[in-house]
């Protein structure tokens, strides 16, 4: 019990007014049918405002289960983790999420759907939060859709959609698994110079979980790399790339470099290196 | 060959609900069968009695109009206050099982072995318990129909993804709010689906009801006249029940369609 309050105090001590999230010696224990599976083990990890960080890795190296310990919908096990120097202990509030599906309701309408979590919260001032989706909408460039509805959108305009959702009350941080990873190739590089425009513009704490390599570097301040089984950080690369990044950027050399070397780190101790 | 590839491609398309079936070949296999039926029991050599023709049933129909109406009523409202006594306790019940969930683990399983009990033997214990009147009956459609509504009920509003559950936990939703502003809406074209299975259920239950005792009622109308031998105004009875259940089915449809928020509907 003692340690366990240490812990805490030693994470608040830790925050300082530039970092949003710290992970501190957060380890996660599913148990199972066949005994306990660690996700994750003794990760230590510094998130400073506005960043954009990437978690990188192979299946079931603890990326999601790592966005869903942020989100305090899973205890961790051991350690603490803090945002805005407060322990996360249950649900976190005001917190946005995408997921890799858009989980849209198709009965609402594309702004009555961004609308949700003002609703759902009860949120007063309910017309400043519609002037907020009109513009977000228009920011992600859905423009006269207003009044549609899911199933009348493509897969990326419903994702966009799911963004401005995540965006709506306006949280400081927003907490990404996969969002991209249904949608074909060439929507997928649309959407991440997309995403960057829109973190420029909104100045969010991004954690960006993705299997693309390059997708990571091409968006991130930071990629993380986690190794599986159990779940741990074994790279924390700072990305020196220039700002704005465009298309361009993919062929920079230093690009190269660093997907390279993050490609090595992955795929380390495993015959399929390359 | 290749027009049996075709035909089969086409069967499926139409399983997925892209192109409307056909109206000829029913209408036409309908009246095959209507034509057989009359010409074996005019030429045949069944006394009439035993087997009325088609036609003969028609003009039966159309003499006793008053006395089928009449009947065709009872019957009716038996099967409608039935059928909304088993559509608003079903959906009790389901929102219930969903929103308290040790409650319904205890629940689930006897209501299961609620429906292997032949409801048909009920019938009679019904009338000791409430009556002969309208309630006996409206007791036997409800026991009836009431069950698919609920399983339905239940798969509609459990079929959320674990990823929108986790998204409204981080927005702090309540438990009733998840149940009325995503689990409801979501569970209507199930609730729907169920009701459909319920309505065909729910005349057969006022037809059991009104077997076992009353004095009205098309169920009444086919016992009294075969008693009879009156084999005439028992078809003419059938007749009128089979469009009875018919007509049901189609109000049904079309309540379901209106209820149905427009994204919802299977066919738009």
């Amino acid at each position: 019990m003692t340690t366990e309050l240490n812990i805490a105090a030693n994470a608040r001590n830790a925050s300082n007014a530039d970092e949003l999230l710290s992970f501190d010696r957060v380890s996660k224990v599913y148990p199972t049918n066949d005994g306990a599976v660690s996700a994750l083990e003794d990760v230590n990890l510094a998130v400073h405002r506005q960043q954009f960080i990437s978690i990188v890795g192979r299946s079931g190296c603890g990326k999601s289960t790592l966005l869903k310990l942020v989100a305090g919908l899973y205890p961790a096990s051991a350690g603490t983790i803090s945002i805005d120097g407060r322990v996360v202990t249950e649900p976190v509030e005001n917190l946005g999420m995408v997921f890799q599906t858009p989980v849209l309701l198709a009965w609402r309408t594309v702004l009555s759907n961004i609308m949700l979590p003002v609703e759902i919260r009860r949120l007063p001032d309910r017309d400043s939060y519609l002037e907020t989706a009109r513009r977000l909408i228009k920011m992600v460039g859905l423009e006269g859709y207003e009044n549609r509805f899911p199933k009348e959108l493509s897969g990326g305009m419903q994702q966009r959609v799911s963004i401005c959702r995540a965006l709506i009350c306006n949280p400081p941080l927003l907490l990404m698994d996969e969002p991209f990873g249904a949608l074909d190739a060439l929507t997928r590089d649309e959407m991440s110079l997309e995403l960057l425009k829109l973190w420029s513009e909104t100045k969010k704490t991004i954690l960006f979980v993705t299997h693309s390599v390059e997708e990571a570097v091409l968006m991130s301040d930071r990629v993380i790399v986690m190794s599986p089984r159990p779940g741990r950080v074994s790279l924390d690369l700072p990305i020196e790339l220039p700002r704005p990044r465009s298309n361009e950027t993919r062929y920079v050399s230093t690009f190269t470099d660093y997907t390279h070397l993050l490609r090595e780190r992955i795929y380390e101790g495993s015959s399929m290196t390359g | 060959m290749l027009k049996l590839l075709r035909c089969a491609g086409r069967r499926r398309s139409f399983e997925a609900g892209e192109s409307p079936p056909s109206t000829i070949a029913p209408i036409l296999a309908s009246l095959i069968v209507i034509g057989a039926w009359e010409l074996f029991a005019r030429f045949g050599g069944l006394p009439s009695y035993l087997l009325p023709a088609p036609s003969a049933v028609i003009i039966e129909i159309v003499r006793e109009k008053e006395l089928l109406a009449s009947h065709a009523w009872a019957t009716l409202v038996e099967s409608v206050l039935g059928l909304v006594t088993a559509c608003v306790i079903g959906i009790g019940l389901a929102m219930i099982i969903v929103l308290f969930r040790s409650l319904g683990d205890a629940i689930y399983p006897l209501l299961v072995v609620s429906q292997v009990v032949p409801k048909v033997a009920l019938a009679p214990l019904m009338i000791i318990y409430v009556g002969f009147g309208l309630q006996s009956k409206i007791l036997m459609v409800f026991l009836l129909a009431f069950f698919p509504i609920v399983v339905n009920t239940i798969m509609g509003l459990r079929s959320i993804s674990t990823d929108l559950l986790q998204l409204l936990e981080t927005m702090k939703a309540s438990k009733w709010q998840i149940m009325w502003q995503i689990r409801m809406p979501n569970a209507i074209p199930q609730m729907v689906e169920g009701t459909k299975i319920a309505v065909t259920l729910a005349v057969t239950g006022a037809l059991v009801g009104e077997f076992a005792s009353g004095n009205e009622g098309l169920g009444y109308l086919v016992l009294a006249s075969s008693a009879n031998l009156n084999t005439l105004l028992s078809f003419a009875a059938i007749l009128i029940l089979a469009v009875l259940g018919i007509v049901l089915f189609e109000c049904v449809k079309i309540i379901g369609n209106i209820v149905t928020p427009k994204p919802l509907r299977s066919q738009s």
